[in-house]
């Protein structure tokens, strides 16, 4: 998927910047006004005209609709576009295992990444008028928001996501096997995990909540040094849910490592695509842009 | 293996730091928190036997490394090896007592079979008397016996300190067994001065090349006036008769026949009729040493440095301060002959008579005129000392004529200058006041001559006002040797612009003053040949050193004929250990120095450290 934004709003998609930001509702607003900005000046209208709620002031349009406040920040004209509120169903499932609180190379860790991933996408939903609901699982549903489109149930889910705790150890199947039979159809589930658990057992839950109708995007979430290995010297590698240690020299390691974790992603995207749910790999120190454009793009085809 | 500093050794205990390191890494890597273990698990672990060896051929470089530095800071020799045989020093006497017929020959000969008994080893020769010269360093056979044949008899006497001494120090370089052959004819008063200390170690033999003899010797010639007087001492052990004829002056006094019972000596006066500068003194004494038959002597001159004090007013009162603290007495009497004229007798002076002053202070112009510059100036040349006072009959312009200074002197007259301060300490004249040099500061100056003293004049002192107080004139263009010195003090010494001459630092600094600007006492006249002026041969006679005559003769304590035996000379050598461990340790440095195994261990040391990259980096 091509870049959307500049480089400027990149700055605001940052893990590094939005790590210093101090709550999930200004960092959610600052990752999506900043994608949202990136997307107006970006030739792929195409998600802009059908999504957004600002276009740019043709003659004719009625002034009333104009946003003063843009007007003000930008020097341009924008209208607003409202359109209708819909009737989707968008659950937000965020994996809040051990493995999830790891940080490597990155500004945050994989479970920050992705509860600014799910505060953002919350934000986006929000604004769209789309009932959101959010799902904090570990071996188990440690936390549920049901899905709602009330103006107060935004700061609900952001304030859920702001105190949210590191669990136990993965065991995924069984949280969406669960979900499976409590999401309503028309719905879309968002996924948000390291998935470092069975692959199996992963791509059979999903595959249940594809079946009962659920559209689902799954965002795997790994950490830099998971995906580089850029570790020297012998060390005693400790997992941090199992506590299983191995010993090892990562020069020698390293090949058969990269190749593996490869090996988990490419079977992970090939059987999620085949089964019909979008998958995307997200590395925590890049920016979020990607993941919202994903969702947009998921959301778009559902329409 | 020896080693020279082994306290280094104790760093070769820093090889526990690499084991240790070793031990911990190979049990405990440290712990890294990850999340995919699982995948990891699958991957081989490497813990190979080949990495195992891997560790240990690092271990062993890094000891190996560490032993090797310390090792090499230890600095290793291997202790007598390699060894090119034994050192020889032949010590052969030269002092004049050797020259007895046939001795030097017996004493060559023997020096010869010496060096003959080298086995191979190094020889080198030594010439000594008062001191002990190399002639040829340690070196082969062939070389030590043509440098034997260089060394003849001198007129020195005998000093086996010295002989011992230098020898040790050839052998201390040389560092290997060692042996010094002394051939001499053993005088016992060769022991005298003591001090004949050789370390222990040093292996020492004696060859006497002496015998049995008889000796006359003229052992002292004094000149007393008009009569001379001459000492003839018998040392052998039968009475001798003998001629005793003396020159005077070039003059041939009578011979006188003097005999003089063993052991004993007697006193030979000669009248001369007039006053004798140079004597030269003889025996006949074809048996003994042919060195101690003649002595000279030169009358030894009584005359007390002279100080000419030139005063403008009337003699009895110019420069009377001056001149009593120059004539202040000391327990052996004056130290100065003062004199003091007006400017017109001075004028009036030869040159000679001017020259034959030591120190000239003018304290006034008046009466001067011009002839006396060219004498002035003549008089500093050949080294005499001028001290010159202002005061209130000095003209500066007069003065500066005289003595052809340019530019000339200008000094402003200056009022209530203050008290005298030492500005350097240092200076001859000021050194000895030291901690009483405060008492200056009693003294309270009411006019004094505020001079400039730019380049021409180095301070001495200076007045609280911050005026000049003593200067030094330093001389026009190149420096000379003989140039004579010049002070000039820019107030009175006769109490008219101060009351300095009521302190009690006057005398001193007065007398000072003239012994800095050449008034020395008499010099000694009459040396033996060990002590001989620099510059003047080392043999008897009356010679000149510098601009005086002095009186050369040989040491009448060569002239004893009491010897000792060669079981006897060793016991009167002192054995040194405190001097043999510096030379062990010398020994150690030049073999440790030759062998440089340090410099093996380091390369050894580098060439391990790369192997220990290389390895490491594999």
């Amino acid at each position: 998927m091509p870049a959307t934004t500049t480089s400027r709003d990149l700055r605001f998609l940052d893990p590094a910047v939005i790590a210093a930001l101090g709550t999930m509702e200004l960092k959610a607003r600052t990752v999506v006004e900043g994608f949202l900005s990136g997307l107006h000046r970006s030739p792929y209208k195409g998600f802009s005209v059908e999504f957004a709620e600002y276009r740019q002031y043709l003659p004719g349009d009625d002034l009333s609709t104009l946003d003063w406040k843009v007007y003000a920040r930008t020097d341009r004209h924008y209208v607003k576009k409202f359109e209708e509120e819909t009737n989707l169903e968008c659950h937000l499932l965020l994996d809040v295992s051990r493995s999830m609180s790891y940080r490597g190379g990155a500004a945050l860790s994989k479970v920050e990444y992705g509860s600014v991933l799910a505060a953002s996408l919350a934000y986006l939903m929000h604004r769209q008028r789309d009932a959101t609901g959010l799902i904090e699982f570990d071996e188990k549903i440690t936390g549920r928001l049901p899905a709602s489109a009330r103006p107060g149930h935004l700061h609900a889910i952001l304030l859920a996501l702001e105190k949210i705790a590191p669990g136990s150890r993965s065991s995924i199947e069984r949280p969406l096997h669960q979900l499976a039979d409590a999401l309503g159809k028309r719905s879309l589930a968002v996924l948000i995990s390291d998935l470092l658990d069975d692959p199996d057992r992963v791509v059979r839950g999903l595959k249940h909540l594809r079946f009962r109708g659920t559209d689902v995007i799954v965002f795997q979430v790994l950490d830099p040094h998971e995906l580089n290995f850029p570790f020297k010297g012998a060390s005693r590698f400790t997992d941090i849910e199992s506590a299983d240690e191995v010993t090892a020299e990562p020069s020698r390691v390293r090949e058969g490592y990269l190749r593996e974790i490869s090996a988990l992603t490419a079977r992970y995207e090939k059987e999620l695509r085949g089964a019909g749910i979008d998958f995307l790999m997200l590395d925590t120190s890049k920016p979020l842009d990607f993941a919202l454009l994903a969702y947009l793009d998921a959301r778009s085809r559902r329409k | 293996m020896s080693f020279l500093t082994p306290l280094y050794l104790f760093g070769a205990a820093l090889i526990a730091l690499p084991i240790v390191l070793h031990l911990l890494r190979r049990d405990v890597a440290p712990s890294v928190p990850f999340t995919a273990v699982r995948l990891l698990r699958k991957s081989p672990v490497d813990r190979s036997r080949r990495h195992r060896l891997r560790d240990l051929l690092l271990l062993a470089a890094r000891v190996i490394a560490l032993l090797l530095l310390a090792g090499s800071f230890a600095r290793p020799f291997v202790a007598g090896a390699p060894s090119t045989g034994r050192t020889t020093i032949v010590a052969i006497d030269r002092s004049f007592s050797m020259a007895v017929p046939a001795r030097f020959e017996r004493a060559r000969a023997l020096a010869r079979e010496a060096i003959d008994g080298a086995r191979g080893g190094p020889v080198g020769v030594i010439a000594f008397d008062d001191r002990a010269d190399v002639v040829a360093a340690p070196g082969t056979p062939a070389d030590a016996r043509a440098a034997l044949d260089t060394i003849a008899p001198g007129y020195g006497a005998t000093r086996f300190a010295a002989a011992l001494d230098k020898a040790a120090e050839i052998l201390a370089d040389a560092g290997r067994e060692s042996r010094i052959v002394i051939v001499s004819d053993l005088q016992r008063s060769g022991f005298d001065e003591g001090g004949a200390v050789l370390p222990e170690g040093i292996d020492l033999q004696v060859r006497d090349a002496g015998a049995a003899t008889t000796n006359l010797s003229v052992t002292n010639a004094t000149i007393d006036r008009k009569q001379v007087v001459a000492t003839i001492r018998n040392f052998g052990n039968v009475a001798r008769t003998t001629d005793v004829h003396a020159v005077a002056d070039g003059r041939m006094l009578t011979a006188r026949r003097v005999t003089i019972p063993a052991g004993d000596a007697a006193d030979v006066a000669f009248d001369t009729g007039s006053e004798a500068g140079r004597l030269t003194v003889g025996i006949s004494d074809s048996d003994g040493y042919l060195a101690d038959n003649e002595r000279v002597a030169i009358a030894e001159s009584r005359a007390l440095p002279k100080i000419l004090i030139v005063g403008g007013g009337p003699v009895q009162t110019a420069g009377f301060y001056f001149s009593r603290a120059l004539q202040a007495e000391a327990e052996e009497g004056a130290d100065f002959d003062v004199h003091t004229i007006t400017g017109g007798a001075f004028t009036a002076l030869t040159p000679a008579q001017v020259r034959d002053q030591s120190v000239i202070a003018i304290l006034s112009t008046h009466g001067l005129d011009r002839r006396v510059g060219e004498t002035l100036r003549a008089f500093l040349d050949a080294g005499g000392g001028l001290f010159i006072a202002a005061g209130q009959d000095m003209d500066p312009s007069v003065l500066s004529t005289l003595l052809g200074w340019q530019p000339p002197l200008a000094p402003r007259d200056a009022r209530n200058a203050g008290v005298l301060a030492a500005t350097d300490l240092r200076h001859p004249v000021l050194r000895p006041f030291d901690a009483v040099a405060a008492n200056f500061g009693q003294v309270v100056f009411d006019r004094v001559w505020d001079i400039d003293a730019g380049s021409a004049w180095r301070v001495v002192a200076r007045y609280t006002s911050g005026a000049p107080a003593l200067a030094e004139r330093i001389p026009d263009g190149a420096p000379r040797v003989t140039a004579g010195r010049v002070l000039l003090f820019t107030s009175d010494v006769d109490r008219r612009w101060n009351d300095f001459p009521l302190n009690p630092a006057f005398v001193p600094f007065s007398q000072e003053i003239v012994r800095y600007l050449g008034a020395r006492p008499p010099a000694v006249s009459s040396y033996v040949v060990a002590d001989a002026p620099p510059g003047v041969p080392a043999r008897p006679g009356i010679v000149t050193a510098g601009n005086r005559a002095v009186a050369i003769n040989v040491d009448p304590r060569e002239s004893t004929v009491d010897r000792v035996t060669p079981a006897e000379f060793l016991t009167l050598v002192t054995r040194s250990s405190a001097a043999g461990a510096p030379r062990a340790v010398r020994l150690a440095q030049q073999t440790e120095g030759q062998q440089n195994y340090w410099r093996y261990g380091l390369l050894l040391m580098l060439a391990t450290l790369v192997v220990e990259a290389f390895v490491g980096s594999r």
